[in-house]
């Protein structure tokens, strides 16, 4: 299994939400980082053919996967970000209702719903209105939906939102013991859930993708540029402001800092192993200050 | 597929709107029967011994249905004569209730009396005109029987299909642009018989809860006044009731032909309504807007002066609310090609079923192509 992107572009008015990109999938799971507008989730709407491209194709084992239609949409499974519900179906209904959407035969639709609704942890409020379920539930439910038709294809957007870390670590086992022979893509913030699970990363920058590779290579890349220093906690403040700084802690009168920079930060400064936040903070720490 | 039309009535139907709206629907039909059917109904006058005898209810509807079994049959200047004389109130009496005879064709004495409205003057008298006079020639085919029954049940019946086109429109507004507003269409778009049979399932589960909700409501309304009425007066002519609404029509119609013909023009009306409001559901950003747009486009040909418009006036006639309406559709004359005679509104079909199909085509095809945002 193969999904490949050529020269995708998605244009919106004079803005360029993916710009020009190539990708190339095989088997295995995918994080898809970005900072907010990146284009990641542009870049999964085009994947899932719910938005034509501006130019560019995007080929699933050779065939452009618009003229595949229904055998495409047989492979794949999708979490939108915000995804909605009918607030008058159980979360059983709404399983059946998504299996018939996905063609799934009545009898299969039962079981498959049922030992999904387990897997996630919400056989016991099957019949409840989703109307009253609770964030995390719903993102549950989503997942769960996405995987109904055991696709070949999973695109996740966020789909560690709302839930707690608990939950997070089930869900990441659930993708990781998923994930054996299929193209899984997931894009997410909270960028330990990628690092334990994706066996590559595609960092993604204002349309384009800016670093693909496994985590450790892609770790290689900002290897001597992640630092920890101790300074006097009256210092800390007006360091914070002029360093890109990953994450802060008070020990006594010092405070510990860990300083992304390419040079070194401040006298004393000891270089440590970087990790996919440190990443993150390295490609991203402008975009958040815009 | 069926699972899939079940899930989509379903969702139609589940909505706390559309059950309000349907309770609504029921109560007014409830308010219309208990107004206009029970206790009156129908209402018989007359004078016997000086004294203004009334009935109403079962009593007055038996009453009409003999005076229209005496005078069943051709419509005759004999017959008016006859039915002029009858009724005739004295002025003796009617002053002595405090009824002015000056206007005594205002006084319904019964059904038969206020169809010949056109034969008397305000004081009840023959006003010397002949059945060729006021009908020309249809007068020759014009058929005297007991059709009060059918024509108010015609009545009710299209003043509350037409309140039932509005709750349609707020039924099927949702069909498809609730998906977009509610963020499921991404799910459903990415489901293998998301773009394709999922789409159809939506336009098939909008039609058929039209057809069923209409189809209830005219059985209802078919079963509570075929209980008051009975069935008599079938072969009576529509031009002769105390019902105005349908004089105007210019070829021979009895009732059994009006309310048949009223079946196809609400059948018709409503899957010409559905196919519009699938598409613009379809085509629509947002619920909302699906909702305005549809009602507008079913509520305007009510505010426009189409008489004015001149040669649009005859398409015109086949909007929807205009062809639930029925009295112009039906007021509107035959057609002739030749020695053929077509009454217009068979062609109700046709552009019925080229709405069905063009409107369920573009629906699917604008839902498949819709841009999830």
């Amino acid at each position: 299994m193969e999904l490949r992107v050529e020269k995708l572009t998605k244009q919106y008015g004079s803005k360029i939400a993916v710009n020009r990109l190539d990708l190339c999938l095989h088997r295995g799971v995918y994080g898809l980082l970005g900072a907010n507008g990146a284009g990641k989730t542009t870049l999964m709407r085009l994947l899932c053919d719910i938005q034509t491209p501006t130019a560019g194709e995007i080929f699933c084992d050779g065939q452009e996967i618009h003229r595949m239609g229904e055998r495409y949409r047989n492979l794949l499974g999708y979490l939108p970000q915000d995804f909605g519900y009918y607030p008058e179906f159980s979360a059983f209904k709404f399983m059946l209702y998504m299996s018939a959407v996905k063609g799934l035969s009545r009898a299969c639709a039962r079981q498959r719903s049922l030992e999904l609704l387990e897997t996630v942890g919400l056989l016991e409020v099957k019949d409840k209105k989703v109307k009253t379920f609770s964030g995390g539930m719903k993102q549950r439910l989503g997942i769960a939906q996405a995987m109904l038709n055991n696709p070949e294809i999973l695109i996740l957007d966020e789909p560690t939102a709302g839930l707690d870390p608990k939950e997070r670590v089930k869900f990441r086992n659930l993708i990781s013991s998923f994930a054996a022979d299929k193209i899984v893509l997931l894009s997410t913030h909270i960028v330990s859930d990628v690092e334990y699970i994706a066996g590559e990363i595609l960092v993604m920058k204002k349309g384009t993708l800016v670093h693909t590779g496994r985590p450790e290579e892609i770790l290689r890349e900002i290897r001597g540029k992640v630092w920890e220093c101790r300074v006097p906690s009256n210092q800390a403040e007006r360091l914070c402001q002029s360093l890109n700084v990953g994450n802060l802690r008070t020990e006594g009168e010092e405070t510990v800092l860990r300083v992304i920079s390419d040079t070194l930060p401040a006298p004393g400064a000891r270089e440590v192993a970087p990790n996919l936040e440190d990443l993150y903070l390295y490609y991203f720490s402008d975009e958040d200050a815009k | 597929m069926w699972q899939l039309i079940i899930f989509e009535i379903q969702k139609l139907m589940g909505k706390k709107l559309t059950l309000a709206c349907l309770l609504g629907m029921a109560l007014m039909e409830a308010v219309m029967i208990a107004n206009y059917i029970y206790p009156r109904g129908e209402a018989v006058q007359y004078f016997q011994e000086g004294e203004l005898m009334t009935l109403d209810g079962k009593e007055g509807i038996e009453a009409a249905q003999a005076i229209a079994e005496k005078y069943q049959g051709p419509l005759t200047d004999a017959k008016v004569q006859d039915i002029l004389a009858e009724f005739d109130m004295e002025e003796e009496d009617m002053k002595s209730h405090g009824l002015d005879p000056s206007i005594e064709g205002m006084y319904t004495h019964n059904f038969l009396y206020a169809s010949l409205k056109a034969f008397y003057d305000g004081k009840g008298v023959w006003n010397g005109m002949t059945v060729g006079e006021v009908y020309g020639e249809l007068g020759q085919d014009l058929n005297v029987g007991y059709s009060s029954g059918w024509i108010s049940m015609l009545t009710a019946l299209l003043n509350t299909l037409i309140s039932l086109g509005c709750v349609l429109i707020i039924i099927l507004a949702p069909l498809f642009a609730e998906e977009y507003t509610r963020g499921t269409d991404a799910l459903i778009l990415t489901g293998a018989y998301g773009k394709s049979k999922c789409a159809r399932a939506k336009i098939i589960a909008g039609f058929l809860v039209t057809l069923g909700l209409v189809e209830i409501v005219i059985l209802t309304f078919a079963a509570v006044y075929l209980l008051a009425y009975g069935t008599a007066g079938l072969e009576a002519s529509v031009q002769v009731s105390d019902s105005g609404a349908f004089r105007n029509v210019s070829y021979p119609m009895n009732c059994g032909q009006a309310v048949l013909f009223a079946l196809l023009m609400w059948f018709t009306a409503s899957l010409v309504l559905t196919a519009v409001s699938v598409f613009v559901s379809a085509a629509a950003k947002s619920a909302f807007n699906s909702l305005v747009i549809s009602f507008v486009l079913f509520v305007l040909p009510l505010f426009i002066n189409w008489e004015s418009l001149g040669a649009l006036n005859l398409p015109a006639q086949f909007l929807p609310i205009r062809q639930m309406r029925l009295f112009e559709i039906f007021a509107c004359p035959l057609l002739h090609a030749g020695s053929l005679e077509l009454n217009l509104m068979w062609l109700s079909i046709p552009l019925a079923l080229a709405a069905v199909i063009l409107g369920s085509l573009y629906a699917g095809r604008a839902f498949a192509r819709h841009q999830v945002v």
